[in-house]
């Protein structure tokens, strides 16, 4: 008599897929229900790790695109410190599903500022976005106007984009009792001053992340029924816990219930995907050599593993994704110096002595 | 060589766009303050950007080295800190129109202006990429008075600059900048110069057409034969230094 296990291939299998491969041998992690392209607008968003993918994606050639880009001519270096190019919007992260949406709801004018504004040295910090200006805002005007152009970024994302990659970080999060508001940081680290009366902690269990991310892909589909979506779950521990509990016990608690509903909304909707990222670098078959000495950082050879999977599992999948070749950058934009062609005749007849 | 710096010595350090310059001094078109002495120091484009800050002074690669002595006519094969009480940068690469026509683009995908902070630190990372920028500052640095004029607009009238594959057709929207969105860029160039120690004088608004354009009455002889549409008249030179007399005068150096 057969059993249901009889049929399945190697990867079902621990010895076949995780112990004879080992660490470098994986393969099939990751069977995705829709092709990602290059040609497809791919939109990131979500805590730390989802910068990488961005990039990544970006550096490949991707559509990744840039919602609220950087004036022309920023560095690098200071367009990212001003938290340009390190999401599709200038939101920066976006650690929770609860956070995720109350972007979405005040972009769509679905709920209303509450007018808070944190003041530090007398510059103006948003409290949903407190390092997104490092020094903070010279005026509460732009703070606002600033606040308003990143509105109009999300709508456009959400409207434009075919992919919203977005990765789940955190369960515990602040919320302010009276207006509902939730914050990025808790008040008072980077800016702002913590009432304890006001300021509460919440630490999301499963029902109540799983409503705010079906919430959010709601929204979505309201506002883009082809948007498709693809979770991931970051694996950078928590930098602090104000659970009471352990810190690494609440990371662990944090991670298994940000995985746990990632696969739960994942497996109920076809549009929704879920990239094992966290696994690939959180699994003991990796034995943590995707972490800094820290343990908490992600070095550079994770992240490469990662997007590894991530394009040979889509190539084996979608194998017309192996003929599409990366794009080069656009090219850069420079100004021709035109005048040079006969400069050296101006110059001859301005100064013949 | 040359001595130290007369109390009212000017150097105008530039590329080809100072040949303007010095036709219109030639031609009587302006005139230096009473006061003051000139000098011009520079090189064409390709040998100007030869020119760099070595050993605490301005010096042309050997190559340049040639054509910068027969700018100068003095001699001068450097310039460093405390040779002249001004100098003065014309063009020298500094392509503000550049900068004017990308941000006007991207400011027209938007519904509000960046903070000051994201502009000074945009406008700032561009004046920085250009070389003679960054040596002016160290000028400036080091104690001398400096000033900067950035190359001037492109020519109107020359050739269709909005036509597929031109200069700025990438940048429709550069086109339709009013003098309000001009001056909200200056005044950024300004107050970045400024805190580099040098003073910027701002292209004179009535030489500008549409949006970020000089006007065709201003191109340099034979513009439109030879597709010139960086350089200019000596008019234009003229017309740009009247905004630079005053500004010596008014930061003057005690003798």
């Amino acid at each position: 008599m057969t059993h249901p296990y009889d049929d399945l291939g190697p990867e079902a299998f621990w010895k076949t897929a995780v112990a004879e491969p080992g660490a470098f041998g994986l393969s099939g992690l990751w069977s995705p229900k829709f092709p990602i392209r290059p040609r497809h607008k791919i939109v990131t968003a979500g805590s730390c790790f989802a910068q990488h993918i961005g990039r990544a994606l970006a550096e490949r050639g991707y559509g990744w695109i840039d919602c609220e880009p950087a004036p022309p001519f920023m560095q690098t270096e200071h367009a990212r410190n001003h938290g340009y190019g390190v999401f599709s919007f200038r939101t920066g992260n976006i650690y929770t599903p609860a956070m995720l949406l109350q972007w979405l709801e005040l972009a769509y004018d679905m709920r209303a500022d509450t007018g808070e504004v944190w003041v530090k040295d007398g510059r103006f910090h948003d409290p949903l976005r407190p390092a997104i200006e490092p020094d903070g805002f010279a005026t509460e005007d732009e703070l606002w106007d600033a606040r308003r152009e990143t509105y109009a970024a999300l709508r456009r994302a959400v409207e434009t984009a075919d992919v919203f990659v977005f990765t789940l970080g955190l369960t515990e999060r602040w919320r302010n009792a009276d207006t509902g508001a939730e914050y990025a940081l808790c008040p008072g680290t980077v800016a702002g001053t913590f009432d304890p009366d006001k300021h509460i902690f919440v630490n999301a269990n499963t029902r109540q992340t799983q409503a705010a991310l079906m919430d959010v892909i709601r929204l979505f589909r309201a506002k883009r029924p082809k948007l498709r979506v693809l979770l991931t779950v970051s694996p950078v521990p928590l930098t602090a816990t104000a659970s009471g509990k352990h810190v690494l016990t609440a990371t662990h608690y944090s991670k298994s219930v940000l995985r746990a509903v990632a696969g739960m909304v994942s497996d109920r909707y076809g549009f929704v995907d879920y990239f094992p990222s966290y696994e690939i670098i959180t699994h003991p078959v990796f034995r943590g050599m995707f972490f800094a000495p820290n343990m908490r950082s992600v070095v550079p050879e994770g992240v490469a593993t990662v997007m590894k999977h991530f394009f040979a599992d889509q190539i084996a999948a979608f194998p017309e994704l192996r003929e599409l070749r990366v794009m080069p950058d656009a090219a850069q934009s420079a100004e021709m110096a035109e005048e040079d062609v006969r400069c050296e005749e101006v110059l001859l007849d301005a100064f013949a002595r | 060589m040359p001595s130290r710096a007369e109390p009212h010595s000017l150097c105008i350090v530039g590329d080809s766009q100072i040949g303007s310059v010095a036709l219109a001094l030639k031609e009587g078109l302006t005139a230096v303050p009473d006061g003051y002495s000139l000098e011009f120091w520079g090189s064409e484009g390709p040998t100007f950007r030869t020119i760099d800050w070595v050993d605490g002074a301005m010096r042309p690669a050997p190559a340049a080295l040639e054509r910068v002595l027969e700018v100068n006519g003095n001699g001068r094969d450097h310039v460093a800190p405390g040779q002249f009480d001004t100098v003065i940068f014309y063009g020298a690469r500094l392509r503000v129109a550049t900068f004017f026509a990308q941000y006007f683009q991207w400011a027209s995908g938007r519904v509000t202006q960046p903070s000051r902070s994201v502009l000074e630190t945009a406008v700032h990372d561009f004046a920085i990429s250009t070389r003679a920028y960054r040596m002016g500052r160290s000028l400036a640095a080091a104690g001398d008075r400096v000033f900067y004029i950035p190359a001037p607009f492109s020519t109107d009238g020359v050739r269709d600059l909005a036509a597929p594959g031109s200069l700025y057709h990438p940048y429709p929207a550069a086109f339709a900048a009013t003098a309000e969105d001009r001056a909200y860029l200056w005044d950024m160039f300004e107050e970045v110069a400024a805190r580099d120690g040098m003073t910027l004088i701002r292209q004179p608004e009535d030489t500008v057409t549409s949006g970020i354009l000089t006007r065709a009455e201003y191109s340099c002889a034979g513009a439109v034969e030879e597709d010139d549409i960086g350089h200019k008249s000596p008019a234009f030179a003229a017309r740009w230094l009247e905004e630079l007399w005053p500004a010596l005068d008014a930061r003057a150096r005690a003798a």
